[in-house]
């Protein structure tokens, strides 16, 4: 209904420049919209109607309608809707209006969109390189189709890619990054300090290239991607990989069986288990407290113990197929299951009170890295930090997928906005996560879980699925294609969303609180680079001559002028 | 011990890279030594002035069992120094007014 | 012995200072390496761990496997460092922490000589003149080493060190005015004769800022501010390798010992104990009561680093502002009503 309701305001209010709409499900909505109405048209969904902005992909299609391809999407929490805007650009000019100046939270994707597959964001506020490495040459595109998947460009060794704006009058830049001890994966902060005082930052991330979803465009197959997918993250693979497999099967609407169903929402619900416990020993560790952090890692090993038990890994689960999972739980594992959980939730009311009832940690983490509300809607921020500014958003409940509709839990929200309100939420979603996979294990029936597939999936139809990951909401769009293999795949963690949000945080905040800021979105830098960049050899593994060394030193000496994002 | 390092350890090779300061793996920008705050000078000042007030106390408190067992010097052993004191917080008070303590601002 | 009687009484006293010297560096040196170990031992045990168990008998040769370790690192000296204070500051941090020791009373009497290096009357003027000079070291420390982080390190440790040393000079006042001398051995005659003249019991308050300040100055957690690994990613160390990073460590612990021995002195009775009759000096000829002594006085100095170390493993670190905060607007003021209360005590006494 709520679909209808939409499609119907943007008829009334375009009219003629609504080309075509496909209403494929309740939840489901893709509008195709004249190219130099799509500014508008986003303007209208996300402050007229008040949508959330999720992603935006920038698709090769010359080979099908001869056409680029660009697609907005927007959810309506509240409705159960995603939306889809999409517009047909010419194969010579792909260039359209940037939405960034009314969506801010569109910065990054659109920048991404002009380095991967070379579709010009006309006005854009901040038109940096955002993914490709370095020296990468201009105008070279890796996911336009016509560039092979292992093409390996002579890149630019001298260093002269790059450039850095320039810090603030009265500020000494402190790199952060990317080797920093309490960073796991790399990635650079250029941060703005004034006295002890941060004013702002510049980052550049994105240094771990590995090319996935140009494989899965190029090299593998439908049930090969599964697999890949799960490899973008080490801590919420399970998401990526249930998130793919969700998009296909709706794009071809396939339907799992429902014991497929339950052990997905199980294993999610592992995986959150053991990324909450994970982080709040995190936290815990950045704040100098350092025997809670090997505490809540005990406490989380038996976690993945069973989870080893069940899928023969401790991590990289290899769930999902199309159409099901592939290995059961029986009925002694699941019973091994249960005991394991009610150890874990004794223990973690532990921790849990340890971690509340602590002043020096409440001292270390109100008030700090704040995003508040206004914040979260700017920059489209998801999951624990939305929730913790009370934003009241959660995949599982408001794009219900796998058995989530058939279980009871609470969402769990926070007022304060801060670090110390991630903190409570993610401590409680641990026993929310705990009382979901009983109920789960409770309604486990006997059946098949696999839905066969008999005949090749059908090409050039659209998919999008919306999984709550630890760290918020993991999107993932599909256009299914020939050769068994998807056309455009383009995953959107949530840190890619969250970690546009730390600037704001981290304005005007102590250098102190610069880690646990960052820490608390529990950001995930290998979710966020996934992807992309084809050549490994120009990406951060570089070897720096002395002659590089000095072209970049002069070069970070001379940097132009462009304002922080 | 320094020395017996210098002769025991490994030999290693020097290279630019090694040999720039660490700043987490990027090329370093500007000063080594870079502007910082006034904040560290306020309390290197303060430090001063409160610390040798503190050792002018030290004397005093040696003698001060004394003085006050002895009724003539008692009043003056007293007053003289909470007199002192108070001109201190006074000191004090007006450091804590400027908001010399406010590290964060 | 024949020879001992022959020396004159200038030579025997530098013989006695130096066996004493070279006994107490000794034995602060071993305690500084197993502090290193129960350290990692206790971390490990609070943790749920194993902690090193790897090198000898339940691991207890690890610490002589550091120590050759770190000396036998590459020893480097980085480009853009300032040479002279970058080698100068390993050895200034070092010192103080065994000078402090020198005017500590670890014994009452062994045979004729007292158990103390140098008895001198300003004893706690000289210990804190002497320990604010590690500051020096840390600070030349992040400024040699020319690079941001340990230069923000190094301020920072700055800082930190000479504001708690304001309210540390400021919290042992009241004690002195029981005590009414200066002289390290005569504050411990003064708490002789039972746990309630301990001036940990007469004057808690004193007793409680100077603990806290004592973590501070020594940065431990919880006030470890200058060397915030997560933070500076260790903070003036950082651009240090081999014996010279060792050093900075070792001068940690060593520190951590020099400032139990004083709390024990200034407010737990030093070597005394106030059973068996303990608390009277040794006379000439009772050796075994002298040595009793040296192990009351070993004995409460490692419960109380024991008890640093737990903390350690107990407490979160607090934020800079936060730390300054404490220093200036919280211990300073207590510390200086104490003075006052102590005062008017005294006078309404007599």
């Amino acid at each position: 209904m709520a679909a209808r309701e939409k499609l119907g305001f943007l008829r009334q209010r375009f009219g003629a420049a609504i080309i075509r709409a496909d209403l494929t499900s309740d939840r489901r909505l893709y509008v195709f919209v004249e190219p130099r109405s799509v500014k508008e048209v986003c303007r209208a969904l996300f402050r007229e109607l008040d949508a959330r902005y999720v992603i935006t992909i920038g698709a090769d299609d010359r080979p099908w309608s001869g056409c680029f391809m660009v697609a907005h999407n927007f959810a309506f929490d509240r409705d159960r809707l995603l939306v889809s805007v999409m517009c047909l650009l010419p194969a010579d000019s792909p260039r359209i209006e940037s939405i960034s100046d009314v969506v801010p939270a569109a910065n990054w994707a659109e920048r991404e969109m002009r380095d991967l597959v070379g579709i010009e964001a006309v006005g854009h506020p901040y038109p940096k390189r955002l993914v490709l490495p370095d020296g990468w040459p201009e105008g070279l595109h890796p996911l336009r189709k016509d560039v092979e998947w292992d093409e390996a460009p002579d890149c630019d060794e001298s260093g002269a890619g790059y450039d850095f704006d320039d810090p603030p009058e009265g500020c000494t830049v402190v790199p952060f990054g990317p080797f920093h001890p309490t960073l796991d994966e790399p990635a650079h902060f250029r941060l703005y300090v004034e006295g002890e005082t941060v004013r702002g930052c510049e980052y550049r991330g994105f240094m771990v290239h590995r090319g996935i979803e140009k494989l899965a465009e190029s090299v593998l197959g439908y049930n090969d991607i599964p697999i890949m997918a799960e490899r973008i993250c080490g801590i919420c693979g399970c998401v990526h990989n249930v998130a793919y497999a969700q998009s296909v099967e709706e794009a071809v609407a396939l339907r799992p069986p429902p014991r497929a169903e339950y052990i997905r929402t199980i294993m999610l619900e592992l995986e959150r288990l053991h990324s909450h416990l994970l982080w709040v020993g995190l936290a815990c560790h950045i704040v100098g407290f350092d025997t809670l952090f090997m505490q809540a890692f005990r406490v989380r090993e038996p976690v993945m113990w069973i989870a080893e038990k069940i899928s023969g890994n401790r991590k990289t689960y290899g769930l999902c197929v199309i159409g099901g999972v592939r290995w059961d739980i029986t009925s002694e594992l699941s019973d091994e299951l249960k005991t394991v959980l009610d150890k874990l939730e004794s223990e973690w009311h532990n921790v849990a009170r340890a971690v509340k009832n602590d002043k020096n940690i409440q001292r270390r983490t109100c008030g700090v890295g704040v995003a508040d509300a206004s914040v979260v809607k700017e920059m489209g921020l998801i999951g624990p930090v939305a929730r913790a500014a009370g934003v009241d958003i959660d995949c599982r409940r408001d794009h219900p997928y796998a058995a989530y509709d058939r279980v009871d839990f609470r969402v769990i929200t926070a007022q304060s906005a801060d670090v110390w309100g991630r903190l409570v939420v993610r401590t409680d979603e641990v026993f929310e996560s705990i009382s979901i996979i009983r109920q789960c294990l409770a309604r486990l029936e006997p059946g098949p879980i696999q839905t066969p597939i008999k005949e090749d999936l059908p090409a050039g139809r659209f998919g999008l699925s919306s999984v709550e990951a630890p760290r918020g909401e993991s999107h993932h769009f599909v256009i299914t294609g020939e050769n068994n293999r998807p056309r455009r795949w383009r995953v959107r963690a949530p840190t890619y969303q969250n970690l546009q949000g730390v600037p704001s945080m981290i304005r005007d905040a102590q250098l102190a609180d610069m880690t646990i800021a960052l820490g608390s979105i529990d950001p995930c830098f290998s979710c966020t680079d996934r992807i992309e960049a084809v050549d490994v050899r120009s990406g951060a593994v570089k070897v720096w001559t002395p002659r590089d060394l000095r072209e970049m030193a002069k070069r970070a000496q001379s940097g132009r002028h462009i304002k922080d994002s | 011990m320094l020395v017996s390092s210098a002769i025991l350890g490994q030999a290693g090779r020097r290279s630019k890279t090694k040999d720039l300061a660490y700043e987490c793996g990027m090329i370093p920008v500007g000063a080594g030594t870079p502007r910082t705050s006034i904040r560290f000078h306020i309390v290197a000042v303060l430090f001063l002035l409160f610390d040798v007030a503190v050792v002018f106390l030290y004397p005093w408190a040696v003698v001060y069992r004394k003085m006050v067992a002895n009724p003539e010097t008692a009043a003056f052993a007293v007053f003289g120094m909470i007199g002192f004191l108070v001109v201190l917080s006074a000191a004090y008070v007006y450091a804590v007014k400027q908001g010399a303590f406010e590290w964060h601002r | 012995m024949v020879f001992l009687s022959q020396l004159g009484p200038m030579a025997e006293f530098a013989l006695f200072s130096a066996i004493k010297v070279a006994a107490v560096i000794a034995v602060t040196l071993f305690m500084v390496s197993y502090l290193v170990f129960a350290e990692r031992k206790i971390a490990a045990a609070v943790q749920d761990r194993l902690g090193p168990n790897r090198v000898g008998p339940f691991g207890l040769l690890q610490p002589l496997a550091d120590a050759v370790k770190a000396l036998l690192k590459e020893e480097f000296t980085p480009a853009n460092v300032r040479v002279v204070y970058y080698w100068l500051a390993p050895v200034i941090v070092m010192v103080p922490s065994l000078l402090v020791i020198a005017v500590i009373p670890f014994g009452s009497q062994l045979g004729a000589q007292k158990m103390v290096i140098a008895d001198l009357n300003v004893g706690i003027l000289y210990t804190f003149g002497i320990a604010s000079l590690g500051v020096y070291g840390i600070v030349l420390a992040g400024y040699g080493s020319n690079s941001k982080y340990p230069f923000i390190g190094g301020l920072r440790a700055g800082a930190q060190m000479i504001s708690y040393e304001v309210a540390m000079t400021l919290s042992v006042v009241p004690a002195f005015m029981l005590v009414g001398d200066l002289n390290l051995s005569a504050v411990v005659e003064h708490q002789a004769g039972g746990v309630l003249r301990w001036l940990a019991i007469q004057q808690p308050l004193a007793f409680l800022i100077f603990l806290a300040t004592a973590f501070a100055e020594t940065n431990r957690l919880p006030f470890d501010m200058p060397e915030a690994e997560q933070e500076l990613a260790g903070g003036y160390n950082v651009e240090y390798s081999s014996i010279k990073f060792a050093l900075f460590f070792m001068a940690e612990y060593a520190n951590m010992i020099a400032v139990s021995a004083m709390i024990v002195t200034l407010f737990l009775g030093g070597w005394t104990l106030p059973w068996f009759g303990l608390d009277l000096p040794a006379q000439e000829g009772e050796w075994l009561k002298g040595l009793v002594h040296l192990g009351i006085f070993l004995a409460k100095v490692i419960l109380l680093l024991l008890f640093f170390v737990w903390v350690r493993w107990m407490w979160p670190r607090l934020r800079y502002d936060q730390l300054m905060g404490l220093a200036w607007k919280r211990l300073v003021p207590l510390a200086a009503a104490n003075i006052v209360i102590t005062a008017l005590w005294l006078w309404w006494r007599a």
